[in-house]
C-alpha cells in the first residue's frame, strides 16, 4: 500500500516546553490509524500541525507528496479536519455551515450543492439540515461537525477526540460512519482518542503516544500482545526480591515485579521535612504479567497461601490498550 | 482573484451571523435611531420654547402723555410677548397694584413725555417696581430700557434734523405749521430709510469657516451636528462586537477549522472587517436618512464628500475591532475593552452632542480630541454637512483617518494569535 501520510521528527516546543518531541509515523492509504493518549499527550498539538493551523518547531511530514512546508495550499486541499470543539456556527442552520465550510475550499455552484447535500446524507442529517445547529442535540452538531470536514471530499481526514461528550447512540453513528467513509470510498483516517474502545474498534494501526512521545506502535493484536494474557496486580504486606523470583516461575505467569512507591515530592520551604524513608517498603503492590490471566490468579493465590503471606489487595486487568498504556507509562489513560 | 472569493465567502458568512445576532443589531442601530431621534426632538421643542416663551409678567400701564412718544411706548409694550401691559386708571391705582402684588411693576409715562422729547429736554420714564418680585423687576427695567432706546433713537434723529435745517436757515421764513410739515416730512423719510436698513443690512455679520463657506445658526445647525456626532458614536461600538466576534471563532474552534483550509489568513480578517464595514454604513445610511427626513438635517451638497468621509470612517472603525482583537484574551475581555472604549473615545472626540463641539474647543481638551479618530470623523462630517464642503476640504481629515486605520490593522495583523 502506498503510504498517504509520512512524519518525520516532528516537534513542537513554546519557550521551555516540548509539546511533541520529534515523532515520526506513517499512515498508508485506506487505513484508519490510531493516536491513543491521554489529555495533553500531544495528540492535538500534532494533528494542528500536520493540518496547517500551526508550523512545527522542526521536522516535516509529506501528505499525498506534498510537503508540509513548501507545498501547504495543496497539503490543505488533501486534508479534512475535524477538531475536538464543535467548530460550526451555531446560529447558522448545517446547511448553511457547510455551504461556508465548501466555499472556502472553492467550491462553488452545482458540485458544492452536490457535496453538500451528500455529506448531509452520509451523517443521516438531510431532514433537519435547515435547522440551525443550536437546537440540535450533542450529537447531531458532532455529526455536522464531522460532515463540514467532509465537504471537500478530502483524501485524509484527522478525526480529534470526535466523541467526546456524545451520546452512546451518536457515537455507534460516528463510529458506522469512519467505517463506511473508510471502506466504501477508501478514505483515510487519523483518529484521536483517549478512548481504548474506540481506537480497538476502528484503528488497524495505533500509535500509543505521551508526553509529546511516541511510546509503542503497532497493530492493535500486536500491542494487546505485550501483555501476554493480562495483568494482575498482588499486594502484599511485605516483599522481597526471593518471593518475586518465586512467582516469576510459577505457570502461567512470565513477568513478576515490584511496582515503584510514589515518589514523595520534596518538602517546600519552611515545611518540617518528612522523617526518614523507611527502606522496608509498607503495603507494597506486585505487577504480575500473565500468559494466561485466569490460570496465573489462580496458582499465585495457592502459592501466597502455601507461603502464609496474606493479600491486602488484587486487581485483575484484561489485556487490552488501557492495560497497556498502564504497562508502558504506569498511568492510566483517562488520569 | 481566489482571494477577492476568499473574502467575499469570510464577509458572506459573517454578514448571515451578524443579522441572527439581534442584541448588536439594536445596539448598534436601533439604539442610536432611539437617542438621535429623542435628542433631537428635545432640542427642537426647546428651539420651540424659545419662540413661545414661558415668562409672562403683568404690568400696570399709566400713560399720562398725550404724544407720539407716549402712544409709541404702549405700543411697543403691548408688542412684547413677555410682557401683559394693563392700562391702569392713574399712578396711585398703579401703585397699589405692585404693592398687591398683583403686578411685577408698573410703568408711568409723564404728561410731557413727547414734549420734552420735540423739545430735547431730558425726560424719563418711571418703572414702579415690586422689592418682593425682584426678578421680574429686572425684567421689565431691562425691556423698559430697550424700548425708550427706540424712541431715544428717534428724538436724536429728530433733534439733529432740527439743528440742521435751523443751521441752514431752512425753517426762518417758514410757519409753525409749515416748520412742523418740513421736520416731519425729512423724518418720515430718515425713518423709512431706518427700517429698510434694518430689514437689508448695508452691513450683515456673517458667520463663514475656513474656507469662506457661510455658516448658518440655530437649532438646524446642531442637529446636523447632533445626527453625525450620534451615528460617530454608535459606530464605534462595532469595535467591541467585531473583536469579540472574531475572539469568539478561536474559543470555538472555527477559526481552526478556517485555518487548515486554503485561504490565506488575511482573508479571515479581510472578510470580518468587510462585513463590519459594510455594517456601518447601513448604521450611517439609515441614521442620516432618518435625521434628513424627519428633522430636516442639511447633508452637505457634496455626496462625493460624505461618502468617502463615512468610508474613512468605517475603515478606522472596523481596524480598531481588530486592533482590540489582537490585544484582548477572551471574546468577553474583548467586548468590554470595545464598549468601554467606544464611550471614552466619543467623549474625548466631541461625539457627546454639546455646543459648541469639543473637537472644535481651545486648549487640553481640544487638542487630546484631535487624538481620537472620533474628532477627525466628525470634523470631517461638520464640514461636509453644517458647512458645505467638498471632499477637497475634508482631505486632512480623511488623510488621518486611513492613516490610523492603517496602523490599527497592521498592528492587528502583526499581532493577532490565531491559535
Amino acid at each position: 500500500m502506498p503510504t498517504i501520510l509520512e512524519v518525520e521528527n516532528l516537534s513542537k516546543k513554546y519557550g521551555d516546553f516540548e509539546a511533541v518531541k520529534g515523532i515520526n509515523f506513517s499512515v498508508e492509504e485506506g487505513e484508519v490509524f490510531g493516536l491513543l493518549g491521554p489529555n495533553g499527550a500531544g495528540k492535538t498539538q500534532t494533528i494542528s500541525m500536520l493540518t496547517g493551523v500551526i508550523p512545527p518547531t522542526s521536522g516535516t511530514a509529506r501528505i499525498s507528496g506534498h510537503d508540509l512546508h513548501s507545498d501547504m495550499d495543496e497539503v490543505k486541499k488533501v486534508n479534512g479536519l475535524v477538531p475536538q470543539d464543535l467548530a460550526l456556527y451555531p446560529t447558522l442552520s448545517a446547511r448553511v455551515n457547510l455551504n461556508f465550510f465548501g466555499r472556502i475550499y472553492g467550491l462553488r455552484g452545482k458540485e458544492l450543492k452536490d457535496r453538500v447535500e451528500d455529506v448531509l446524507r452520509i451523517v443521516a442529517l438531510t431532514d433537519r439540515a435547515d435547522e440551525t445547529v443550536d437546537k440540535y442535540s450533542g450529537g447531531m452538531k458532532r455529526r455536522v461537525n464531522i460532515a463540514a470536514g467532509l465537504v471537500h471530499q478530502p483524501q485524509l481526514l484527522f478525526l480529534d477526540e470526535p466523541t467526546v461528550g456524545v451520546d452512546p447512540q451518536s457515537r455507534n453513528h460516528i463510529f458506522e460512519s469512519v467505517q463506511r467513509l473508510n471502506r466504501e470510498r477508501g478514505m483515510s483516517v487519523v483518529y484521536t482518542s483517549h478512548y481504548m474502545e474506540e481506537v480497538e474498534l476502528l484503528c488497524s494501526r495505533v500509535a500509543i503516544i505521551d508526553e509529546g512521545k511516541i511510546i509503542a506502535m503497532d497493530t492493535v493484536k500486536n500491542l494487546i500482545g505485550i501483555l501476554g494474557g493480562g495483568i494482575i496486580y498482588v499486594g502484599l504486606e511485605k516483599v522481597d526480591d526471593a518471593l518475586l523470583e518465586q512467582l516469576a516461575q510459577l505457570p502461567a505467569v512470565s513477568e513478576a515485579a515490584l511496582v515503584p512507591p510514589p515518589v514523595m515530592p520534596p518538602p517546600s520551604e519552611g515545611e518540617e521535612p518528612i522523617a526518614e524513608a523507611d527502606p522496608v517498603v509498607t503495603n507494597p503492590v506486585v505487577k504480575i504479567v500473565a500468559e494466561n490471566s485466569q490460570q496465573a490468579v489462580v496458582n499465585v493465590i495457592s502459592f501466597l497461601n502455601d507461603q502464609d503471606r496474606p493479600l491486602t489487595s488484587l486487581e485483575i486487568l484484561e489485556p487490552n490498550l488501557e492495560s497497556v498504556f498502564l504497562h508502558l507509562t504506569g498511568k492510566k489513560l483517562r488520569e | 482573484m481566489k482571494s477577492i472569493n476568499y473574502t467575499l465567502s469570510v464577509a458572506g458568512k459573517e454578514i448571515r451571523l451578524i443579522l441572527k445576532d439581534r442584541g448588536s443589531l439594536a445596539v448598534l442601530i436601533l439604539l442610536p435611531i432611539l437617542l438621535g431621534s429623542l435628542f433631537a426632538s428635545l432640542n427642537m421643542m426647546a428651539a420651540g420654547d424659545e419662540e413661545n416663551p414661558s415668562i409672562l409678567l403683568e404690568v400696570s400701564l399709566v400713560n399720562q402723555d398725550q404724544g407720539p412718544f407716549g402712544k409709541e411706548i404702549a405700543k411697543s409694550l403691548t408688542a412684547i410677548r413677555e410682557i401683559n401691559a394693563v392700562a391702569a386708571q392713574d399712578i396711585a391705582a398703579a401703585e397699589e397694584r405692585v404693592i398687591q402684588g398683583e403686578v411685577s411693576a408698573a410703568i408711568i409715562i409723564p404728561a410731557d413725555f413727547s414734549e420734552k422729547i420735540h423739545s430735547y429736554t431730558p425726560t424719563a420714564v418711571e418703572v414702579i417696581v415690586d422689592p418682593a418680585q425682584p426678578e421680574g423687576a429686572s425684567i421689565v427695567s431691562g425691556i423698559m430700557n430697550q424700548v425708550v432706546a427706540e424712541i431715544t433713537v428717534w428724538g436724536e434723529i429728530q433733534y439733529g434734523v432740527r439743528s440742521i435745517m435751523e443751521e441752514a436757515g431752512v425753517l426762518a421764513e417758514a410757519g409753525p405749521d409749515e416748520q412742523r410739515a418740513i421736520e416731519a416730512q425729512s423724518m418720515g423719510v430718515i425713518m423709512t430709510q431706518l427700517n429698510e436698513l434694518r430689514r437689508n443690512a448695508a452691513i450683515s455679520v456673517i458667520s463663514e469657516n475656513l474656507e469662506g463657506a457661510q455658516v448658518e445658526g440655530g437649532i438646524g445647525l446642531f442637529l446636523t451636528f447632533l445626527f453625525p456626532a450620534f451615528t460617530v458614536m454608535f459606530i464605534f461600538f462595532i469595535v467591541g462586537v467585531e473583536s469579540s466576534s472574531l475572539l469568539q471563532e478561536r474559543e470555538a474552534g472555527t477559526l481552526r477549522r478556517l485555518l487548515s483550509a486554503p485561504l490565506p489568513r488575511w482573508t479571515v480578517i479581510a472578510g470580518k472587517m468587510l462585513a463590519y464595514g459594510l455594517l456601518v454604513i447601513l448604521q450611517v445610511v439609515i441614521l442620516f436618512t432618518i435625521g434628513y427626513l424627519l428633522f430636516n438635517i442639511s447633508l452637505g451638497s457634496s455626496p462625493v464628500a460624505l461618502i468617502a468621509i463615512t468610508l474613512a470612517v468605517a475603515f478606522v472603525a472596523v481596524s480598531l475591532g481588530m486592533l482590540v482583537a489582537a490585544f484582548a484574551k477572551t471574546s468577553k475581555q474583548a467586548d468590554n475593552i470595545g464598549m468601554i472604549m467606544a464611550f471614552v473615545l466619543a467623549g474625548i472626540g466631541g461625539a457627546f452632542p454639546t455646543w459648541p463641539p469639543l473637537f472644535r474647543s481651545e486648549g487640553f481638551i481640544g487638542v487630546l480630541s484631535k487624538f481620537t479618530p472620533h474628532a477627525h470623523a466628525l470634523e470631517g462630517y461638520y464640514r461636509v454637512m453644517g458647512e458645505n464642503a467638498g471632499i477637497t476640504q475634508i482631505l486632512p481629515q480623511l488623510g488621518f483617518l486611513i492613516l490610523m486605520g492603517l496602523v490599527f490593522f497592521l498592528i492587528a495583523v502583526w499581532r493577532f494569535k490565531f491559535e
